[in-house]
């Protein structure tokens, strides 16, 4: 089966008073038809760049995407489209809803207006049809009253349904990718549970493939079929969910699932990964986690790992890998 | 650093030996203006020298200190440069030129530029560049003051408005009412009948009557203040209302206020030279630039440098303090595009 | 809204209230007085007296004051010292050159502050953006006055294209049909309205260039891009819409501005307006027209931000909802 989406090493850097800055360096992943992958990673690990880059929402002074990069959507280079080609795509092939509803919803237009706008942007539909189909998408992402909903401002919401408005308005041409950059994170941990529960379902109404990005494993295990684990602009780890849960193989990514609390394990201390973040300015030479990683070896802090199949689609770049030891 | 203050140094030591005999002149027989004049002209070497002899340590904390914050650009480089020209030019105006600007000589009436008047000379055969330079030492003389007077009442009512609120109804409308008059007609009401006005008595005036905004601004920026945490946190460690006002309110409120006094010089100096122009500005003799203007348009269309070089002159200061504030606006605001 | 309106309406008339009571004292207690300052020449005492009198300023000052309010409410704004006409009258005439060079002004100054700030936006730190930087920094530093002088030594009398003065043609002007009228008070207001407006239109681009560039990065603004609207969409109702927003406000501070200059371009291009007369008023000392116009103009400021403040919250539905 070809990949709806395939990433092949995709670079976008910014300029800064600190010199360029690599927020995406040599990434690459593909997305099947209907598959939902998860992006997960700490803040400042380029995850979110990453999904901007997809639709070419990158700023292009300060942020540049390197001209070797490949975004291949369906057959056609993302990168190579002209304007209009692009416009045609956005909101209408790939759609993307961002992290915080409060001030990624326009606050003069009624919220009834930013659907329909969408839906005429990309259909040819009268300004009552494109009415009767927004009534439609806010009873579809279940907001009550969503004839009188149309004419509601987004200030004058909860968070919980401005994100079902976002939502709505990115469905509203049904789209075949859905770009989702943390779009619970801002919410109250109830109201995360039905907007999961709301894009589960739709993402199989519409058949839709999905690129969710959160820090939270939590979340991610409940949503994704794959999932790419992210560090210092590189994915360090790739493969379907319940392989990753079970037998993470970065030390990365067995360092963040021991992190997470369970409830079904007696409680004890939470433990951390030692060391913050790096700065993007100012990457670690060699394997990028290496200062972090209780199992560094002499060559992690000169060479950086390739990526290595672990078997069953399972990919890790870590150089303790190579032994094939279960650590 | 160096090269500059030996440059200052030399500079100084040169308008000295130049002039010696007319700074001398001034001290004991000028103006209380002139004698400044003087006094500056004497203490820039002497200044120079002291700036070089100082410890380099004592010298670079305080550079390393201020420095940084000061990282401008062009804008206020340049800004600060001509600012500091003008203003030179200005106070030293009576020791650079000897030319009195008062002086009639009928026979070289409306003289083109030379040698001995580099700007020509008036309708009554006074020195150009030696009246505009006068001029605008009038002018600075009247809006220096006049904005730091604003300043201050500003900056007092806004703060006492900000932090005790049983104030903060009565000032806001004093503040209303204040604003509401378009600030020229205000101006002419207060000027109507004088008879002379003197430098003082302009400054005066235009520095009660400009207060009004900085209130508002000064206020409104306190406010933003009095509920931030760290205020939040100040008062709970107890400190005394003194001095959570000198070390958390002020040096915050500091930037806005040094932006909006440097605009307010050129404004003052615009609205000044209005006010002259209209015949209701500093009384003759004293130089003035707006009526400079005002003399020379009738002559507009005959001898247009009449009224053409006091006008640049006003441009030029005005641009010059345009520049330093904008400057110092993005050197103070990182933010700020 | 009615709420809101009404507020307002009982606040604007308190300040104006305040204002024409401190006009009042202003003027009895600044220094100088009408009779010894007008003039050199020996006045007969008994002449000065008289006067006084006439003009009511030999009673003490809380009856005055009482008579001064109780003559405004009926309209009565007293005998212009220099014509010993009612200043009502006189006023009557000026107000309206005035607010057409109010309007014209603030057409010119939004069309060109508006324009150039966007475009400065758009072309961020280019060539282009630093040259307008320079344009309208020497605009709003340039003295309004002397700005006129050269407009008219330039255009008016080097190129002939427009008048010198005036609001109308002193010969013919009254001889024409009403229509060629309105043409020719037009072509006289040209040149004052584009002075006036430059200078204060300076103010307008700065603002709109900071406020441009802070919506172009906000979120919104990306999220219409990826829901792939066409650009025109985006930088009409997302971009320019809230932009604008603050625009309406600045309304509200032109006004007084707009006035101030208005003093020293109506006089400048002897256009009788307000400015004009009371700049008349300052040269001959004519204290009943300086009080009224002063009181009139500050009025015309309380009214101005109230217009505005109503603006602001038709625009703005943040504001409304309770």
């Amino acid at each position: 089966m070809t990949s709806l989406l395939s990433v092949r090493h995709l670079t976008t850097t910014f300029e800064s008073p600190e010199g360029v800055v690599h927020a995406v360096d040599d990434v690459s992943f593909d997305v099947q038809p209907g598959e939902t992958l998860g992006l997960v990673g700490e803040s400042g690990c380029g995850k979110s760049v990453t999904a901007l880059s997809l639709l070419r929402l990158v700023p292009q002074p300060p942020g540049l995407i390197d001209p070797a990069s490949r975004i291949v959507f369906d057959g056609t280079d993302i990168l190579d489209l002209g304007p209009n080609a692009l416009q045609h795509l956005r909101g209408n092939d790939i759609a993307m809803i961002f992290q915080e509803p409060t001030t990624t919803l326009n606050p003069v237009l009624t919220v009834g207006a930013q659907i329909a706008e969408a839906i005429r942007a990309h259909e040819p539909a009268s300004r009552a049809e494109a009415h009767r189909r927004t009534v439609e998408l806010l009873d579809m992402v279940g907001i009550a009253e969503p004839a009188q909903r149309t004419h509601a401002y987004p200030h004058q919401l909860s968070g919980g349904m401005q994100q079902r408005v976002m939502i709505a308005m990115a469905l509203s041409c049904r789209p075949r990718l859905l770009v989702a950059d943390e779009p619970t994170t801002a919410l109250d941990v109830t109201i995360q549970a039905q907007i999961l529960d709301l894009l589960r379902e739709l993402r199989h109404r519409f058949a839709m493939a999905m690129v969710f990005i959160t820090h939270d494993f939590g979340i991610v295990a409940g949503i994704a079929d794959r999932i790419a684990v992210m560090y210092g602009g590189r994915i360090v780890e790739t493969g379907p969910t319940q392989a990753l849960f079970d037998h993470p193989r970065h030390p990365y990514t067995q360092g963040l699932l021991q992190a997470v609390p369970r409830v079904d394990r007696p409680t004890e201390r939470l433990a951390g990964i030692p060391g913050t973040v790096p700065s993007a300015a100012h990457w670690p030479a060699g394997c990028r986690f290496h200062p972090r990683c209780p199992s560094r070896l002499e060559r992690c802090a000169s060479q950086s790992p390739p990526d290595v199949d672990v078997g069953g689609d399972h990919r890790a770049a870590c150089w303790l890998v190579d032994s094939d030891e279960p650590t | 650093m160096r090269r500059w203050k030996w440059t200052a140094f030399a500079l100084g030591i040169g308008l000295l030996a130049w002039r010696w005999s007319r700074i001398l002149e001034l001290l004991t027989r000028g103006s209380p203006l002139d004698r400044l004049a003087a006094s500056v002209a004497l203490a820039l070497p002497l200044f120079a020298a002291g700036a070089l002899a100082m410890p380099l340590e004592i010298r670079n904390r305080w550079v390393v200190r201020v420095a940084p914050r000061l990282v401008g650009g062009r804008a206020m480089t340049l800004g600060l440069v001509l600012s500091g020209v003008v203003c030179a030019a200005a106070v030293l105006a009576p020791v650079l030129i000897t030319r009195d600007p008062v002086a009639i000589d009928l026979a070289h009436r409306l003289a083109p530029p030379s040698w001995a008047h580099p700007l020509g000379t008036d309708l009554a055969g006074r020195d150009q560049l030696s009246r505009v330079l006068h001029g605008l030492r009038t002018s600075l003389a009247i809006a220096l003051p006049a904005v730091f007077i604003a300043i201050v009442i500003g900056t007092a009512m806004g703060t006492t408005a900000a932090f005790l609120r049983r104030l903060d109804g009565v000032l806001m409308r004093v503040v209303d009412v204040g604003m509401a008059f378009p600030r020229v007609f205000l101006l002419l009401v207060l000027f109507a009948f004088w008879r002379t006005i003197s430098i003082g008595a302009m400054t005066l005036i235009l520095g009660l009557t400009g207060w009004f905004h900085v209130t508002r601004l000064v206020r409104a920026e306190a406010l933003a203040m009095r509920d931030t945490e760290f205020m939040l946190a100040a008062r709970a460690l107890g400190l005394p209302a003194w001095r959570k006002f000198t070390r958390h309110v002020l040096p915050n409120l500091a930037a806005p206020i040094i932006v909006t006094a440097t605009l307010g010089i050129g404004n003052v100096i615009l609205i000044e030279s209005g006010l002259a122009y209209l015949g209701v500005g500093v009384s003759a003799p004293t130089p003035s630039l707006g009526r400079m203007i005002n003399v020379g348009q009738t002559y507009l269309f005959t001898e247009p440098a009449l009224a053409v070089v006091p006008g640049v002159t006003i441009l030029v200061t005005v641009i010059a303090f345009s520049l330093l504030g904008d400057g110092l606006h993005h050197a103070l605001n990182p933010r700020s595009r | 809204m009615i709420r809101f309106l009404a507020i307002r309406l009982v606040q604007a008339v308190a300040i104006v209230f305040l204002v024409v009571t401190a006009t009042f004292f202003l003027i009895r207690l600044a220094p100088g007085d009408p009779y010894t300052t007008v003039t050199d020449r020996h006045v007969p005492p008994e002449v000065v007296d008289y006067n006084r009198h006439l003009f009511g300023f030999d009673q003490p000052i809380a009856r005055q004051y009482v008579t001064y309010l109780r003559r405004l409410s009926h309209g009565d704004l007293g005998l212009s010292h220099r014509t010993f006409r009612p200043v009502a009258e006189r006023i009557r005439g000026a107000l309206p050159n005035t607010i057409l060079l109010g309007f014209g002004a603030l057409l010119v100054n939004f069309a060109f502050g508006i324009a150039v700030g966007a475009v400065q936006a758009a072309r961020y730190d280019q060539r282009l953006d630093h040259l307008l930087s320079l344009v309208t920094l020497t605009l709003f530093s340039i003295p309004a006055f002397w700005l006129g002088l050269l407009a008219i030594d330039l255009l008016a009398v080097n190129l002939g294209w427009f008048p010198t003065g005036g609001t109308m043609d002193v010969v013919t002007g009254d001889l024409l049909p009403f229509g060629r009228q309105l043409l020719q008070r037009l072509h006289h207001l040209v040149l004052p309205a584009l002075t006036l407006g430059l200078v204060s239109g300076a103010w307008t681009a700065r603002y709109m260039r900071a406020e441009m560039l802070d919506v172009l990065a906000r979120d919104y603004v990306r999220t219409a891009w990826a829901k792939g609207l066409p650009p025109r969409r985006v930088v009409i109702h997302h971009i320019a819409r809230t932009a604008l927003m603050p625009i309406v406000t600045l309304f509200g501070m032109f006004v007084p501005v707009l006035l101030s200059g208005a003093v020293f371009i109506e006089y400048v291009f002897a256009w009788h307006g307000l400015g004009w007369e009371a700049a008349k008023a300052v040269e001959t000392y004519d204290y009943p027209m300086i009080t009224a116009l002063t009181t009139l103009t500050a009025a015309m400021v309380v009214l101005g931000n109230l217009v505005a403040d109503i603006l602001y919250r038709i625009a703005d539905p943040r504001t409304v909802s309770s």
